[in-house]
């Protein structure tokens, strides 16, 4: 309807989650070129369904990686409908699904995450993309080991007050 | 650790810390209910993140735009969205 709006609304996109979601994407496909077809799916899935963006529920981060992978499942049960002309794929669909359906639970947590401060998103990021070592994520964000502990508590405690609001963290102490 | 520090607790459940450190917390948490019971929740939300693949916290482009060029000429192309 609006071409101009459209186009504008899938370059944003695919500026701020194109990359995660190629490497997903890719991760799952063990194709460079394959996960790109995926990729392209998910923003065409997006323009016809702009609703995710504004409503509010979630996070399009979620929507975009949860997306990712029901296209992946779908092309790998395409793919073993018809083995004889298809080469090995380096993860089974069953072994896509049960990872899969962790991902399917965690939108909440996507959505967790988006209610965070950019400090404190900022270290579990980056606890979660350094492979949870404190010397390196304190160099990346320029802060002591003791604020990146202090922030990282802060994260979990309001990671969880998002997650399970009903559920109070704090408990009395004598 | 001494005495309660949801700091070092926090670390703890991230696996953050160093064996020192670790032991330090272990200890602790072995003597005082209240920090089990924050220990507990702590890890099932850090569980809860370990569920999320790691690409949830990358950020940016890749670094072929043919996808989007791709989705565009779709988009162009496609005169009934199916909305």
């Amino acid at each position: 309807m609006n071409r101009h709006r459209d186009e504008e609304m899938a370059r944003t996109i695919f500026a701020e989650h194109g990359r995660a979601m190629q490497l997903y994407a890719t991760r799952l496909l063990g194709d460079a070129a394959a996960a790109e077809d995926v990729v392209q799916e998910a923003l065409i899935r997006i323009w016809r369904h702009p609703e995710v963006l504004t409503n509010g529920q979630g996070s399009v981060r979620g929507w975009l990686l949860t997306t990712v992978r029901n296209i992946v499942i779908s092309r790998m049960r395409a793919r073993a409908a018809r083995p004889p002309e298809i080469p090995e794929s380096p993860a089974s669909p069953a072994a896509v699904e049960d990872h899969a359906s962790a991902v399917a639970t965690s939108v909440t947590v996507h959505a967790a995450l988006d209610t965070l401060s950019p400090e404190h998103r900022a270290v579990i990021e980056q606890v979660y993309l350094r492979g949870r070592d404190l010397d390196e994520v304190a160099a990346a964000l320029g802060v002591p080991k003791g604020t990146v502990k202090s922030r990282a508590h802060y994260a979990l405690r309001a990671l969880r007050r998002a997650i399970r609001p009903e559920e109070t963290w704090e408990r009395q102490r004598q | 650790m001494n005495g309660h520090d949801p700091d070092e607790l926090s670390a703890y459940a991230l696996g953050l810390l160093d064996a020192g450190e670790a032991a330090r917390v272990e200890a602790h948490v072995a003597a005082c209910e209240g920090c089990r019971a924050d220990l507990t929740e702590l890890r099932a939300t850090a569980a809860a993140l370990d569920q999320l693949p790691v690409e949830t916290f990358v950020h940016g482009p890749p670094e072929s735009d043919r996808a989007l060029r791709r989705a565009l000429a779709r988009m162009r192309r496609d005169d009934d969205p199916g909305r």
